[in-house]
């Protein structure tokens, strides 16, 4: 369900872009609902369509788009300004490290990187924190913590959980 | 009269995406979804669904074994597996086990559809590497298909399968047995035996083994890029 509406004009300017996607998130949460803008990048079409059937069904959540690797992810990420973008990690041409560490040179204004992976590895969480994503969740369990992850990630605070446990910390 | 679909996989995020696809076709449903073989086989007895959807790569009980059993106990069942890989190997242990469908998962969004409609109209379906190989093992006597495997293994029961995939997934010997209700003596007498079949000496070996011969899949980490540290020249 999509509660926010972008008029095509306030989609072409992007310095206009920001403040009205402020101003909609300010408004959204008066309500109780807070609109956030998802980009699910993955090269599996039926996991980007359980993501998006999971992160659909919140209300004020919209998947903007998707992408089936990292190239394309960052082409995406500059044409649509997503909120919070949903990345794998081994993806073909690039994989979601280089991704992200792309993205995060690009300083997008509020963007925020969130991993949903296979890797169920401390390390590997910490090769993904180090790269700059705020957020990190395992497949395995993405269904259990997804919704928690995007809504804390899209308020700026850092969600990390391997299978076994689940740490949550304000940044 | 609805076909009546069971999907099993061990990431619900990848069942909901195959409910997605399957539940747009009018005149299907998913009758019921489980997240390991073992629920599979349970949820088959008991639903008698007309196609089931196995992913290999499951925990517990995989795919390959969880097909086996389900088509011991039905041999009407029919499967449909999905899995990340379709080297040789795979293939043929998924030919062997009696799956009526192969499909990759990178390929589900296009090609699971077409598999359910196949094996609906009493076809089977494969990708088309898998037809390649089917093909040239017919027309080589059967022998294209293992040409470039390792030498055969001597085989291990159901029972004996179950319990490797148990112990390669770091389960005691006092949880496999809870896990599949038998004593722990009976376990370790079916560990003596597979160690001792498989020339194995070690629960590292058995690991080994087990990913070898797609008994447990492991997913390797992407090559991580590191940028280049500065060194001075003397």
């Amino acid at each position: 369900m999509r509660l926010v509406e972008y008029p095509e004009s306030r989609k072409e300017d992007p310095g206009v872009s920001v403040a009205n996607r402020l101003q909609d998130s300010f408004l959204e949460r008066d309500k109780g609902t807070m609109a956030v803008r998802i980009l699910l990048v993955d090269d599996h079409p039926i996991v980007r369509q359980g993501l998006r059937t999971l992160l659909e069904a919140r209300p004020g959540w919209e998947v903007v788009g998707e992408a089936s690797d990292g190239v394309e992810a960052l082409d995406k990420v500059e044409a649509l300004q997503p909120d919070v973008v949903v990345l794998d990690v081994t993806m073909p041409r690039m994989n979601g490290l280089e991704a992200c560490r792309s993205i995060q040179k690009r300083k997008l204004d509020g963007l925020e990187v969130l991993f949903v992976t296979q890797h169920d590895s401390p390390q590997m969480m910490r090769e993904a924190l180090e790269a700059g994503a705020r957020g990190y969740v395992v497949k395995s369990n993405a269904a259990r913590d997804l919704l928690e992850a995007v809504e804390a990630v899209s308020q700026h605070r850092v969600f990390t959980a391997l299978a076994r446990t689940t740490q949550t910390a304000t940044s | 009269m609805k076909l009546r679909i069971l999907l099993a996989d061990d990431h619900e995020i990848v069942r909901r995406g195959l409910c997605a696809l399957l539940q747009k076709h009018e005149g299907w449903e998913v009758c019921g979804e489980a997240s390991d073989g073992r629920e599979a086989i349970e949820m088959a007895k008991q639903l008698k669904p007309d196609v089931i959807i196995v992913d290999i790569g499951m925990p517990q009980l995989n795919g390959l074994d969880t097909t086996r059993q389900l088509l011991q106990y039905d041999p009407n069942f029919k499967i449909i597996v999905l899995t990340i890989t379709d080297s040789d190997q795979v293939i043929r242990e998924a030919l062997d086990a009696g799956a009526r469908g192969f499909v990759l998962k990178s390929d589900a969004a296009r090609d699971l559809v077409l598999a359910v409609e196949a094996l609906q109209s009493k076809r089977m379906f494969f990708t088309p590497r898998v037809n390649d190989l089917v093909l040239a093992g017919f027309l080589d006597k059967g022998h294209a298909i293992s040409r470039n495997e390792a030498p055969v293994l001597p085989t291990l029961t159901a029972r004996e399968r179950e319990v490797t995939q148990l112990l390669a997934e770091g389960k005691s010997s006092k949880e496999v047995a809870s896990l599949l209700n038998l004593s722990t003596k009976t376990v370790e007498t079916h560990r003596s035996n597979i160690m001792r079949k498989l020339s194995l000496h070690s629960i590292r070996d058995l690991v080994v083994y087990a990913i070898k011969n797609n008994i447990i899949q492991i997913q390797m980490p992407p090559q991580v890029h590191h940028p280049p540290t500065e060194t001075t020249v003397a």
